[in-house]
């Protein structure tokens, strides 16, 4: 896949407005092609959300870019500037959330809120724009959508919701979608159907797919290449596979043997989990080194002098003074 | 080994406007001395209301409740009220869980003024041996609930279940509010709790994954129904039920060795 990124984040820095020490993003960068499914992973308080909101230009009150920049097919966008980003949410970038009930108005039909999607971005005829609508619901396989339309949302499943705001985040075609933990609210058997869907409309449209999740199940089966983040960093890259077989970061190989797998450890009842000690550390803790040394058993001193950045041979990067070697045991 | 909790043939009725609903219909199930039986379904299929019926927190329409062969469902609240300190719960939110207006070790101390436990001396001595045993240093126990990590509340809520030492510990979707990492620090704490303090679990999970690695056995939940019950290993290697087979297939292990998840598959028809 040699064609330009459609989507680059590049060095974003955001912190507590008028706090520079309270850094949430200390540089973030990545980008994802057309077509391509990336997933971004890390546990809460990472930043991994709000690298999706300052992406659609959504940063919360009180909290700024301080230095980086997003560009979107090579073109810069002004995050900061909510009127230009309007032009660019929902039309170039679409968004999925966590809680599917949050995102929708328990006050409107859902196909009405679909309707104001395109309406705000599409200059189409009345009849047609609706038109679109029950189109979208029928492609994000709801049933009866001329009927469904017209029901509110608290009259819907979790995972009918969620397809719901599928439908919405689509409705404009965009070249981007960013999931945010999309499925985390949802039983089991229904993430599977929503990542079904996921899945099926990228492969029809082409739209290029950023999957934020602390789930390493759903990233193993669905994305081509993964950052993992921790405090604010992105402390390693890497195509699916080779960050499953050979992880190189101390952080991602604790995350792998904490994650229950039956095939890993397979043996006597009663056995133990994998834990990584310690808490991430606050995000205005002024560590001058790499922010996972505490808690990492390969930790040096250099470790706690300097952050590492990121170096690595071909695709798998990796910022880490004493990354692992060999194949994940 | 003797059954510690033996269910037996359990309905729970809620009324709804005219209707009537039956979210828990005819249940059985026991948990043994000692055992860590895990009751995994997804939301709304009623194993949150049997638990509350275990504890005593929720009537039941009919069916038995035996606790070391005493029927819980047949006494009266002032009768229970004895029962209740063999029988505890750790619950899902740390962060609602726990009264924020008070210190920890006050937090701790209640259950043990409640059922008249000791002097003031043996309570505070109480608090502190439990906070150590749960991975607390006792200097916070002057703390107030929002000084802590999601991880250490649920030390607090697990530290406070046990004050009273119980001989069954419900725990209710104890770590789904926790990362993974926290997630095997809460796991493996339980696990050297049970051993030390002897206790038997019935541990409430949507995650059959995570209770494969650590329970005894399994009982499938699903629409208020028992519909299939064993060993962890085998329940996961060979499932029975269709509901059980439909969830394994849609559960995806972090190992990019295996293929993916079945109803991941976008070329196999929805079902």
């Amino acid at each position: 896949m040699s064609a330009a990124p459609i989507l680059r984040v590049e060095d974003l820095h955001i912190c507590v407005r008028g706090r520079p020490q309270a850094q949430i993003l200390r540089g973030i960068s990545f980008h994802v092609n057309a077509g391509e499914t990336l997933g971004i992973v890390g546990e809460s308080g990472c930043g991994k959300s709000m690298t999706s909101l300052a992406v659609m230009g959504l940063l919360p009150e009180g909290v700024e870019k301080t230095s980086g920049r997003v560009v979107f097919r090579g073109q810069d966008l002004a995050i900061d500037d909510n009127r230009a980003m309007r032009k660019i949410r929902a039309r170039r970038i679409g968004m999925v959330f966590q809680e599917p009930m949050a995102a929708l108005d328990p006050l409107y039909p859902v196909g009405k809120q679909v309707l104001e999607v395109i309406d705000e971005h599409l200059r189409l005829p009345r009849a047609e724009a609706w038109e679109r609508v029950i189109d979208l619901l029928r492609r994000v396989d709801l049933p009866y959508p001329e009927r469904l339309a017209w029901s509110y949302p608290g009259k819907l499943s979790g995972g009918q919701l969620q397809r719901v705001v599928i439908a919405m985040a689509l409705a404009c075609n965009p070249d981007v979608l960013i999931a945010d933990e999309p499925t985390t609210a949802l039983d089991v058997t229904v993430q599977a159907q929503i990542i079904r869907l996921i899945k099926a409309l990228q492969r029809e449209t082409g739209v290029a797919v950023v999957l934020i999740t602390h789930n390493l199940g759903l990233v193993a089966h669905t994305a081509d290449r993964i950052a993992v983040m921790y405090a604010g960093h992105k402390v390693e890259e890497a195509p699916t596979r080779d960050l499953f077989l050979t992880p190189r970061h101390p952080y991602t190989v604790g995350l792998l043997q904490a994650s229950p797998n039956p095939d890993r450890n397979p043996g006597s009842d009663g056995r133990l989990l994998y834990e990584i000690a310690g808490t991430v550390p606050s995000i205005t803790d002024p560590m001058p080194g790499c922010r996972f040394a505490p808690r990492c058993v390969s930790a040096s001193a250099a470790c706690r002098a300097a952050v590492p950045t990121m170096t690595g041979a071909g695709e798998h990067a990796v910022a880490c003074f004493h990354p692992a070697q060999g194949v994940l045991a | 080994m003797t059954a510690l909790l033996d269910i037996r043939d359990l309905h729970v009725t809620f009324r709804l406007g005219h209707g009537l609903i039956h979210p828990v219909r005819g249940v059985s199930l026991s948990v043994e001395c000692g055992e860590t039986l895990a009751l995994v379904g997804e939301s709304g299929c009623g194993k949150t209301t049997l638990a509350r019926s275990v504890l005593g927190l929720q009537s039941i329409a009919g069916g038995q409740i035996l606790f070391n062969g005493v029927d819980l469902a047949g006494l009266s609240r002032f009768q229970m009220r004895r029962f209740r300190p063999h029988i505890q719960c750790v619950f899902q939110d740390p962060f609602s869980s726990l009264n924020p207006r008070k210190r920890v070790e006050v937090l701790l101390r209640e259950p043990l003024d409640v059922h008249g436990v000791g002097d003031r001396r043996e309570r505070l001595r109480r608090v502190h041996e439990m906070m150590e045993l749960v991975g607390l240093p006792t200097e916070w126990g002057k703390r107030f609930p929002h000084e802590f990590s999601g991880g250490q509340r649920q030390r607090i809520g697990i530290a406070r279940a046990l004050i009273l030492r119980p001989d069954l510990l419900i725990c209710d979707e104890p770590v789904s509010a926790l990362d993974v990492s926290v997630q095997a620090q809460i796991i493996n704490l339980l696990q050297t709790l049970k051993k030390d303090l002897n206790l038997s679990y019935l541990f409430i999970s949507h995650d059959l994954l995570l209770v494969e690695t650590f329970a005894d056995r399994v009982a499938m939940m699903f629409k208020g129904e028992i519909v299939e019950t064993g060993p962890a290993r085998q329940v996961w290697q060979n499932p029975q039920h269709d509901f059980t087979r439909r969830m394994i297939d849609a559960i995806p292990v972090p190992d990019v060795t295996r293929p993916a998840p079945p109803a991941f598959r976008i070329d196999r028809e929805p079902q």
